[in-house]
């Protein structure tokens, strides 16, 4: 039991739960904007994570300037996705009525385009690199930099895009897309701009992620998939497109899985993942945090 | 009428394939109230709706001011002064009164001035400054409408559009919407407004279209059309 009450595990829990809020946070966005499910939001994480590798490998960038690229590089994607894609289909009616399943095989398209696009222009093998690697101390708890410069970071972004929300007006245009599409457009919010801010900025938070996630971790093209699994569990937990409900379940489904592990063993973590994700959708299929249903 | 704020002039809309307005033409004056009666499926709706932007016109022209608006998205009218109170209100039901009235000010024009405006929109309703931070999903039909029509007045607007206000509202309730409709006349917007309730619409209407089947089949001041024949035998069951 001693374990459990360490700070130790205490930190592991909210860097994992802050990473998990963050990649959240990116897919929200998009779902709850556009009603868009993102299979290949995993897959951008990967893409920041190569762009970080690749920046310090071949030009010895560090991962802070790694992170401006790579959220580059996630916007950018976004938008040729949304030009690309979904601005025709969103601008009608008839056709956004099947988009949330339809976007579903599309995105698993990309999703298996972007692995094998990767994995033929990078290999499958795993990569790392070192980063801040030196350990601190504060009292009992020791961590590695690179892991606090992950929660730093991580924090940092989501209390950005929380502040963004609340208090600049593309927030509030972003809450009215998300709450009642059609009352939006009729008070006059620039639908079609703020769709396209909300996917460069999901996509752009999701390849942010992937630094972070390269800086700790062996990165490979097939290491998005879990992080699919986990954003969906998270914003399931929180209620679809419910953002600030969404970092609270991202911290939440860290600490369920860093403990959870510590009173079993790894073995148990996608079993728990898995399974908080079922449990939730037999119990409370509108989100533990969420308030009832969402309004389309 | 060439002086005239809106003209639509033989707009098709609808809905997908299926066409509700073949070539409706019509004209709004400024500074008056105009009223789009007809009974239950007519097409009114569909007429605020092209006009708002919220659907686009397949065929025909709308002019606005003198601009031809037929190309343009919602939020452009908006923020040109045109704005729709819509039919069933479609307020923001988990945002509190006070949210829901910033959001009617998103538009480029109304930004600045928003806060007088809310203060004034306050003053003429008190009910919702009582209910400020009370979520809209939670209050009654009738402090919705308010509230609709608030956040419609939040855009600063020339001309409002107004669809089905009293719709499943009490009598008294929908007197005081009435009573509103004449009050915005008296501070010079341009009023159209399409109703069930075709006596009191009438009697608050400078100029009134009924719309029957998707066009615009009979127009005059709103007195004459009060005494019409056909508008009595149809819509004031006399
Ligand atoms: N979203 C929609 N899709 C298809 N048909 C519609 C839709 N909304 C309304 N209609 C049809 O358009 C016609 C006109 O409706 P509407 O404009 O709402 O009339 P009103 O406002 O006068 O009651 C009706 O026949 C109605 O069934
Ligand atoms: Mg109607």
């Amino acid at each position: 039991m001693d374990v459990l009450l360490s700070g130790q595990l205490l930190f592991a829990a909210l860097i994992t739960g802050a990473l998990y809020a963050l990649i959240a946070l990116g897919l929200n966005l998009v779902y709850g904007t556009m009603r868009l499910l993102n299979v290949a939001h995993g897959d951008l994480v990967m893409i920041g994570a190569y762009v970080a590798f690749w920046g310090l490998t071949l030009f010895g960038l560090s991962p802070v300037v790694g992170l401006v690229l790579a959220a580059a590089a996630g916007a950018l994607l976004g938008w040729l996705t949304y030009l690309g894609l979904f601005r025709r289909l969103l601008a009608s009616p008839q056709l956004m009525r099947r988009l949330e399943g339809n976007s579903l095989l599309l995105f698993f398209g990309i999703s298996v385009i972007l692995q094998n696009l990767a994995s033929l222009a990078f290999t499958a093998s795993a990569r790392g690199y070192q980063f801040m690697d030196q350990v601190y101390r504060f009292g009992d708890v020791a961590l590695t930099g690179n892991r606090i410069f992950v929660l730093v970071v991580a924090v940092a972004i989501c209390a950005a895009v929380y502040l963004l929300l609340r208090f600049h007006v593309f927030g509030l245009a972003i809450k009215a897309l998300i709450e009642r599409r059609d009352a939006a457009l009729i008070v006059g919010v620039d639908i079609d701009r703020v769709q396209l801010a909300a996917i460069c900025l999901g996509f752009a938070i999701a390849a942010i992620a992937g630094v972070l996630v390269s800086t700790t971790e062996q990165i490979s093209p097939f290491m998005g998939f879990p992080f699919t699994i986990s954003a969906f569990v998270v914003i399931i937990l929180g209620g679809l497109g419910n953002i600030s409900a969404g970092l609270v379940a991202g911290l939440l489904l860290g600490v369920l899985e860093v403990y959870g592990v510590a009173l079993t063993s790894a073995a148990y973590r996608s079993v728990l993942i898995y399974g908080v994700f079922i449990a939730i959708l037999l119990v409370r299929p509108q989100g533990l945090l969420g308030r009832g249903s969402v309004v389309r | 009428m060439t002086d005239a704020l809106l003209t639509l002039e033989n707009v098709a809309a609808g809905y997908g394939q299926v066409r509700i307005l073949r070539a409706l033409s019509l004209s709004v004056a400024p500074g008056a109230v105009t009223a789009l009666i007809g009974g239950n499926g007519a097409g009114k709706t569909t007429v605020m709706r092209t006009i708002a932007g919220a659907i686009g016109a397949q065929a025909g022209r709308l002019l606005f001011g003198g601009q031809d608006i037929t190309a343009w998205p919602a939020h452009r009218r908006v923020d040109a002064g045109l704005v729709l109170v819509p039919e069933g209100r479609l307020v923001f039901p988990t945002m509190t009164v006070e949210e829901n009235l910033r959001l009617g000010a998103i538009a480029r024009r109304a930004r600045g001035s928003a806060r007088t405006r809310r203060d004034e929109i306050y003053d003429m309703f008190p009910r919702l400054r009582e209910r400020r931070d009370q979520r809209a999903g939670t209050m009654s039909g009738g402090e919705q409408q308010m509230l609709a029509i608030g956040r419609g007045l939040m855009a600063d607007p020339t001309m409002i559009l107004l669809d089905e206000p009293t719709l499943g509202l009490a009598p008294v309730m929908a007197n005081e919407i009435f009573a509103i409709v004449r009050d915005l006349r008296a501070r010079g917007l341009t009023v159209l407004i399409a109703e069930q309730d075709v006596r009191q619409t009438l009697a608050v209407a400078d100029h009134g279209h009924v719309v029957e089947n998707g066009d615009v089949v009979l127009s005059g001041p709103g007195t004459s059309l009060a005494a019409d024949e056909r508008v009595r035998e149809a819509y004031l069951g006399l």
